[in-house]
């Protein structure tokens, strides 16, 4: 497959990677508005998965290397004009985080791909780290019972002294789009969350403020209450508090799953008929401990030797974006999922704006 | 004549500032982010990212000397590139359209990267390989269009620069006197220029021919191998030294466990392996273009240039 990387920034670095591990997978050309950033990014392609040219020019790439696959790493108010110029190429698209910043362009890109036979994929690769693919296992198979409730919680203190989150420079787009923060990371918390929940008939209710982390009429804290059915949901987004965490919880009737997403791991609460008694709270808690203690061995030996690594549900997705392509079955993310997520995030940025208004 | 310098108060910019205002027979305007100029020149207080800015201010000026540029390879990507290429870009765009005669602009070898051994020249492949390298190529790749677009364009490419008020060269000779080891056997020649040799290029470029419009490589006498450097820092600090070698080999393994404690652990960078590369670098120019285009020739050898050196920054090895 013939792919072109539109935008040669870090996270294009990472997309490289991915496509170093895909089988006849063939970087053809790298955009960016710098020649030598795009030539940056193709000394990273390896022997057998192409020789790249740098371009500056988008028509002139797609006429000349007529790809199959386009991955967009552009800022995200780039995304549909790129992602619809590659579509109408006749090329797939894979899309970074945010995947549009309206609904609107989200529907027209699908509205164009459904007419060109053409698949699209947003990168929401929180759904495809190991333990994730795991999760959706036990949930999808109805281990957990039909689920009622999920919740999660992703917080960092941005900026802070010790924040590894710390995005260097004013120059991130993050601190220029309106909703910034909530773009670049509720993507991650929304797909996540509406894989388990249903994404058909979804309704969110919102509120945010800012403690002072974000610029003047945008937010730093979130809390966003969803609704789909008889399944409900909540999650709280901080860039105020400390340390680095983000969890999953799902709530099923038969039993929960505490998924730790920052670190790696989840645990399935043991079926419990009745009210723990002493005995049961106190093997609970060595239940947990034992889960916390082996899951942390194997993910730091796993880390060492290179076997798990921050990227793994990046290349998990695009491995099984290029799959679907080859064998044309539905691409890993859903419309639905994916059309309910932009739709939320910009719910969550209309409903606050007009609050802070 | 009306000369405006960008970067006029950088290491270099100063420099040739200075030369401008000591011959007298200029209107020298510097250009500058902070606003702070040099006796005897007009200071303007703009920065090059500032489109806007660049379209109203430069106007009226018979040369443009463009040398503004961050070396600070710490910064984000983009960063750097927002100010060595869109502020250049700024720059270039702002002297077509107001009809500026003549632009020299200060590029580097920078461009050239590693030359693989071979003798670099001005036709040499473009192998740029550090962030700020990459930015001197991208704007030398969009410099064909702005001639094609009208601009007069003297394109200089100094080799390394050392002298007097340089941080970088005051940081080496400080730790070649603090006894810090240096990397390999020091046979890898660097290319330098005095600072003063290079001002005077860009002297000479300002008064050159209308009708030169070229690339240029700006050389000091010749390339030195590196001990040959540390041994001339050592005599004119008249104390006897250790200079300590640390083997290549030994550096660069240690550098790619600086990288892999980093990514897992997060250990900060003491040293990375493209620094250790970089500095192992063994590189000579050889080209007499500027010479034979408007009679550049250095004046100044190793010894006279580290003598002014390191007097210039006595005060601070004295202690």
């Amino acid at each position: 497959m013939r792919v072109c990387i539109v935008g040669a920034g870090e996270i294009a670095k990472v997309h490289i990677k991915g496509v170093n591990k895909i089988e006849g997978a063939q970087v053809v050309g790298i955009l960016d508005r710098y020649y030598t950033r795009g030539e940056m990014l193709a000394e990273m392609v390896e022997e057998g998965h192409g020789n790249p040219i740098a371009y500056v020019d988008y028509e002139k790439m797609l006429k000349e290397q007529n790809p199959d696959v386009v991955h967009i790493c552009l800022p995200p108010n780039l995304h549909f004009s790129y992602a619809e110029k590659a579509l109408q190429y006749g090329a797939h698209i894979l899309v970074e985080k945010p995947f549009t910043v309206t609904l609107k362009d989200a529907e027209r890109l699908y509205e164009i791909a459904d007419s060109k036979n053409l698949k699209i994929c947003p990168m929401y690769n929180h759904l495809f780290d190991k333990a994730a693919l795991e999760v959706k296992d036990l949930v999808h198979s109805k281990s957990i019972g039909d689920v009622v409730n999920v919740e999660s919680y992703y917080g960092f203190n941005l900026g802070g002294a010790k924040s590894k989150y710390n995005l260097k420079g004013s120059a991130h787009w993050v601190y220029d789009t309106p909703g910034g923060h909530l773009l670049n990371i509720g993507p991650h918390i929304l797909s996540t969350m509406l894989e388990f929940t249903g994404a058909d008939n979804v309704e969110f209710i919102p509120m945010a403020i800012n403690r002072g982390k974000a610029r003047e009429g945008m937010f730093d804290e979130y809390r966003v209450l969803i609704k789909n059915g008889e399944n409900t949901g909540s999650f709280t987004l901080s860039l105020n508090a400390n340390p680095y965490f983000h969890f999953l919880n799902i709530y099923g009737t038969k039993s929960s799953i505490f998924y730790d997403i920052a670190n790696w791991h989840f645990k399935k609460q043991a079926l419990n008929p009745k009210f723990p008694n002493a005995l049961a709270r106190a093997t609970n808690n060595l239940s947990v401990s034992w889960k916390g203690i082996t899951s942390t061995i194997g993910a730091t030996l796993q880390s060492l030797t290179g076997r798990l690594t921050h990227f793994d549900g990046m290349w998990e997705l695009m491995s099984q974006f290029y799959q679907s392509i080859e064998q044309d079955l539905p691409p890993p993310v859903s419309k639905e999922v994916n059309l309910a997520t932009v739709r939320g995030l910009e719910t969550i940025e209309n409903v606050t704006s007009i609050q802070s208004v | 004549m009306k000369i405006l310098v960008t970067g006029g108060t950088g290491f270099l910019g100063s420099v040739l500032v200075d030369m401008l205002v000591r011959r007298g027979n200029d209107d020298v305007s510097v250009l500058s982010a902070s606003g702070r100029s040099a006796d005897g020149a007009k200071a303007i207080q703009a920065s090059i990212t500032d489109r806007d800015a660049m379209h109203r201010l430069i106007r009226g000026f018979d040369v443009v000397c463009h040398l503004a540029a961050t070396v600070d390879e710490s910064l984000p990507l983009n960063e750097i590139y927002r100010i060595n290429v869109d502020g250049t870009v700024n720059v270039f765009d702002a002297c077509i359209e107001n009809g500026i005669p003549k632009v020299v602009y200060a590029s580097s070898v920078g461009i050239y990267g590693d030359l693989n051994g071979l003798i670099g020249n001005e036709s040499s492949p473009m192998n740029a390989a550090s962030s700020y390298e990459r930015t001197k190529k991208e704007v030398e790749y969009l410099i064909p269009a702005f001639r094609q677009r009208g601009l007069t364009l003297i394109n200089l490419r100094p080799v390394i620069v050392y002298g007097p008020g340089s941080p970088m060269w005051h940081k080496t000779v400080a730790n070649i006197i603090s006894g810090k080891p240096y990397i390999g056997t020091g046979q890898n020649k660097w290319p330098l220029v005095h600072v003063d040799d290079a001002a005077d290029a860009f002297l000479l470029a300002i008064d050159s021919d209308d009708e030169i419009n070229d690339d240029f490589i700006i050389t000091g006498p010749r390339a030195y191998p590196y001990k040959d450097i540390v041994k001339a820092i050592k005599n004119s600090v008249n104390r006897k030294l250790p200079v300590p070698r640390i083997p290549l080999t030994i550096l660069s393994f240690l550098s790619w466990v600086n990288k892999v404690m980093n990514s897992v652990v997060g250990v900060p960078y003491v040293v990375t392996p493209f620094k250790v590369k970089r500095f192992s670098r063994d590189r000579e120019f050889i080209t007499n273009k500027a010479k034979e285009a408007f009679g550049y020739q250095p004046k100044i050898d190793l010894n006279e240039g580290i003598q002014s050196l390191v007097a210039y920054h006595k005060k601070y090895f004295d202690k």
